[in-house]
């Protein structure tokens, strides 16, 4: 925290009759370790420090950013920057109104990933590499990427809000790729959450490792799925996919101000009524696990406390995902999800944990969600996905695949894609499982104009009545 | 009060404590990049301007690699994060394929010269060209201005070595993007145009007007539809080689030698082979002075050069730097990439790594409309999406996009979620018309290419979507309601 530095900001923001003014003061470290085939390929650390300073003047944004030491070039260049803003601008920005708050939150480590030598966390993960391999050297390659950082950032605002958060995150991915002759199969698997090197301990990766490698191989025996459309039951980790990708995006308010199919769709049904699609900042931990999900934290990036968020209730879209301007723009309360990658970043609105789950009453076994499907295919192990919010259009990737016949899972097929439309797709859910998977096994970056945030987390199983499976 | 070191005292500070501390060599690099984007999305604008500053240091060190960056430019910071990064030199152990960072080298770098006047653009400047991207947009019946980005970045970067490389430049990427939404027809659309360039001539805001409008009236009225068969696609420029997501870019990964070196792609030992239809050229072209990836030198100072990969059908060689270039006994083509420059990422916090500049195919003997009259029944796609999670070591991908139906040599109607997926190795070898037309990208040159069959699948919305973009549809022609989509 530098609050004399931020004060000479604020005044300087005065002068030029700026009606909101925040800073976001950042010093954080990372490291990271990326194995391919047993090679260290790369291995970094390094430090990411700067101010990033954002100005509301006259109804328009100015934002900068810079090297703190030069923090007067940077207030010029937010001047001009909101200039520039003001020529473009139709309306005026306002911002929700927020309680302003002073805390400090340190969000512990058991073990904290920055006093671990960089030789346990390289012995580490070049063991979870041998672990890849097989006796029948049908695994031909592995990739494994290691990281961990510790976000230290200050949030100062005009309004009085001063919050500084250490944030922690340690995170392990691995894919091994099993080939025979031109054919190949690969499977991921994860282990990350918001805290410390501790998650090795809690969490048995060679087990993780140990399961990816005979998903790999058992998939490159296995045949093909024929393309087409097919009814479906989707695994904890493809319902976090779809949340997230297809209907969590389709929600960002920063973004509905400009277009998306989900527009003009407040307080309308838009899925079947025993659905609800949550997200959820606050869930520290699922129960029945140990690991922080990925999607944690206790303030978004304009220091607005986060919450669990009811997007969908009942199957009635109840609100959009806000930052302060979007939420008085459509004259809703601001959720929590403003988010920056960097200081350098512009905020934007972000999801956190999302899922759908079954409302109060509807909730089904894992084995009840399956009955739902006599005959289709129940997929897991979602990885990768795109979405276009304009169209409504996705696609995501899928890991495993397994035939349904009779309401029984039969025959394994090899690993494919998903794709649809997620207005049709919300509307054709049958039924869901609140059972939430593991939340250190579903952990991910999302992208957005540019920006990488952590995201989380796995649910419950769920059944749709028709989807589109390969190209 | 703590000193803080100007750039080029941080790396000279930073080399020569390096070199004190015994390391084998050391590589630094400085950069400062002063950035302006401005964004408008429908009327709301966004402004994003600033300086980054920083150093990165490669050390070598019982033969490995450790890497490491600040921003934070004192004494202090660049002695901690050396340490660090010895410590994970010596943790990966000794790497038997490094020789050295390169050395000062004979060959003669292409010079780019830094056009001076993009010093003198403004953001209100830019503004002004914004205004007139929306304006002339809005001005198109059946036209809405969606979306659109200007920015200007000025990159001064620096790069020394313990094997006396020592280079600067000063490059800069000047360009944009707009989309527009048409309510033409049932479904409502849009479609986009980027451009840009390294200096104020590759960019022109006419240029990506014009492209942005006709891309999105070419768009208008799109159907959907259900299909599934084996027919010819004609993949636009942007479908194969674009930014967005082209499925050549598959290819480019697949013909990196880190990947060639673990055996994790088809074209390991493959060179002399036939791997393409004849007519088949790839290219990646570090010195196109018109695009915005191009410099002097690549991210470890060897000279960047232009690379027939794959010629006539044959595979030449690997995109390879000095490490893999040694690995696979060939010699580095200057393809190490700091991935930041213009790829998106940071500079300063990538490791160099292997990665492509400017891809290239080279034209055919077809134009664009003979490829279409030749063309029975198929699509021709320009936007796909899903790319990046093709598998790059088989080559499989499977992709969902937005095209043309053609039947009968004509170009029906546009449609909305065509999936197509295949193989690369394949999908090379079933190239059968590449047209004369070049079109040139942000980051490639592209023709049009036809694909003689592949797996293509589309689904038409189902019964309660239609019925309820009829219902909108009438409600806005009697101007009951606006569109709530934009």
């Amino acid at each position: 925290m530098d609050e004399d530095l931020y004060q000479k900001i604020f005044k300087l923001a005065a002068k030029e009759n700026a009606v909101y003014t925040d800073i976001r003061d950042e010093d954080t470290l990372y490291n990271s370790i990326e194995v391919v085939d047993g090679k260290v390929e790369s291995s970094i650390t390094g430090s990411e420090a700067g101010i990033g300073i954002r100005v509301l003047i006259d109804g328009s944004w100015g934002f900068a950013f810079g090297s703190k030491e030069n923090y007067k070039d940077i207030f010029s260049m937010v001047i001009n920057a909101q200039k520039t803003s003001k020529k473009l601008s139709k309306s005026e920005v306002k911002l929700a109104d927020v309680k302003p708050i002073n805390d400090k939150v340190v969000i512990g480590q058991k073990k904290k990933s920055q006093d671990i030598s960089f030789e346990e966390k390289m012995n580490l993960v070049l063991t979870v590499d041998k672990s890849l391999k097989d006796e029948e050297n049908k695994i031909k390659a592995t990739r494994l990427m290691y990281f961990d950082s510790l976000r230290r950032q200050t949030i100062a605002t005009s309004e009085g809000t001063m919050i500084y958060e250490e944030r922690p995150y340690t995170f392990l991915y691995m894919i091994p790729t099993a080939k025979k002759g031109t054919d190949t199969n690969s499977a991921g698997a994860r282990a990350g959450h918001v805290g410390g090197f501790d998650i090795f301990d809690e969490v048995d990766v060679l087990e993780r490792a140990e399961n990816a490698k005979i998903r790999a191989i058992n998939g490159l025996e296995a045949k093909g799925v024929k393309p087409g459309r097919y009814p479906v039951v989707l695994d904890g980790t493809l319902n976090f996919l779809f949340a997230h990708e297809a209907a969590g995006h389709s929600t960002e308010g920063d973004f509905l101000r400009t277009a998306g199919v989900l527009r003009g769709k407040l307080q309308k049904r838009i899925a079947s009524d025993f659905v609800n699609l949550i997200d959820d900042g606050s869930l520290e931990y699922v129960p029945g696990y140990t690991s922080r999900t990925f999607g944690f934290m206790h303030y978004d990036d304009e220091g607005v406390p986060v919450e669990r968020t009811e997007i969908i209730k009942e199957g009635v879209l109840k609100t959009y995902l806000t930052d302060r301007a979007s939420a008085a723009y459509f004259n809703l309360k601001p959720t929590g999800n403003c988010r920056a990658e960097f200081y350098s970043s512009i905020p934007i609105v972000r999801m956190r944990n999302t899922y759908l789950e079954a409302s109060k009453g509807n909730d089904l076994k894992e084995e009840e969600v399956l009955s739902l499907i006599k005959n289709g295919l129940l997929l897991k192990y979602g990885g990768g996905g795109q979405v276009d919010p304009i169209r409504g259009t996705f696609n995501f990737g899928v890991g495993e695949v397994f035939e349904i016949h009779n309401g029984e899972i039969k025959d394994l097929r090899k690993a494919t894609t998903l794709s649809g439309n997620t207005v049709e797709t919300l509307n054709k859910i049958m039924g869901l499982s609140n059972k939430m998977a593991d939340p250190s096994a579903n952990v991910g970056f999302c992208g957005k104009d540019g920006q990488s945030a952590p995201t989380g987390t796995g649910a419950g199983w769920m059944a749709v009545k028709m989807m589109t499976v390969g190209g | 009060m703590t000193k803080i070191f100007t750039l080029d005292e941080a790396l000279e500070y930073g080399m020569k404590f390096a070199e004190k501390t015994n390391v084998q060599a050391v590589e630094g690099f400085t950069n400062k990049s002063v950035d302006t984007e401005i964004s408008v999305e429908k009327n709301i604008p966004s402004i994003r301007t600033g300086v980054s500053t920083g150093v990165s240091f490669r050390v070598v060190s019982k033969n490995n690699f450790g890497f490491c960056f600040t921003r934070t430019l004192t004494k202090e910071r660049i002695e901690s994060i050396i340490k660090i990064a010895i410590e994970n030199a010596h943790s990966k152990g000794e790497d038997p394929d490094f020789k050295s960072l390169p050395e000062v080298t004979k060959k003669s770098y292409q010079e780019f010269k830094f056009d001076k006047k993009l010093e003198s653009i403004t953001s209100d400047s830019l503004a002004d060209d914004m205004t007139k991207l929306i304006d002339s947009i809005n001005d198109v019946k059946g036209l809405h201005y969606l979306q659109g980005q200007l920015f200007i970045s000025i990159l001064d970067s620096h790069l020394m070595n313990s094997n006396g490389i020592n280079l600067r430049e000063k490059s800069a990427g000047y360009g944009g993007f707009g989309a527009a939404i048409t309510t033409k027809g049932l479904i409502p659309n849009y479609s986009y145009g980027i451009k840009g360039g390294p200096n104020t001539s590759s960019f022109s805001i006419d240029d990506l007007i014009d492209e942005t409008i006709e891309q999105t009236l070419r768009a208008a009225a799109p159907k959907t539809m259900n299909f599934e068969k084996e027919v010819p696609i004609i993949l636009e420029p942007e479908a194969a080689l674009g930014v967005l997501g082209g499925l050549f870019r598959i290819l480019a990964t697949q013909l990196s030698g880190n990947k060639v070196s673990s055996g994790a792609t088809p074209y390991s030992d493959q060179i002399g082979n036939q791997v393409a239809v004849e007519k088949f050229n790839f290219i990646d072209n570090g010195i196109n002075p018109t695009k915005i990836s191009s410099s002097s030198f690549d991210a470890e100072g060897i000279p960047k050069e232009k690379t027939s990969l794959i010629e006539n059908g044959v595979l030449k060689t690997y995109l390879l730097d000095s490490y893999y270039g040694n690995k696979l006994g060939l010699e580095s083509n200057g393809k190490s990439s700091r991935s930041g420059i213009f790829g998106g990422g940071d500079p300063i916090k990538s490791v160099p790594s292997i990665g492509p500049s400017s891809l290239e195919i080279s034209p055919g003997d077809s134009s664009k409309d003979e490829m279409i009259e030749e063309t029975r029944e198929g699509f021709m796609v320009r936007s796909l999406m899903g790319l990046h999670m093709s598998d790059t070591s088989s080559g499989r991908f499977s992709v969902t996009g937005f095209g043309w139906y053609i039947k009968n040599g004509e170009v029906k109607y546009p449609v909305q979620e065509i999936a197509i997926s295949g193989m690369i190795p394949d999908l090379l070898k079933n190239i059968d018309l590449i047209s004369k037309e070049i079109e040139p990208g942000l980051l490639s040159d592209c023709p049009y290419i036809r694909l003689a069959s592949i797996p293509t699948t589309a689904k038409k919305f189902d019964l309660k979507t239609r019925f309820g973009l009829g219902v909108l549809k009438i409600l806005t022609s009697l101007k009951i309601m606006k569109n709530p989509m934009f």
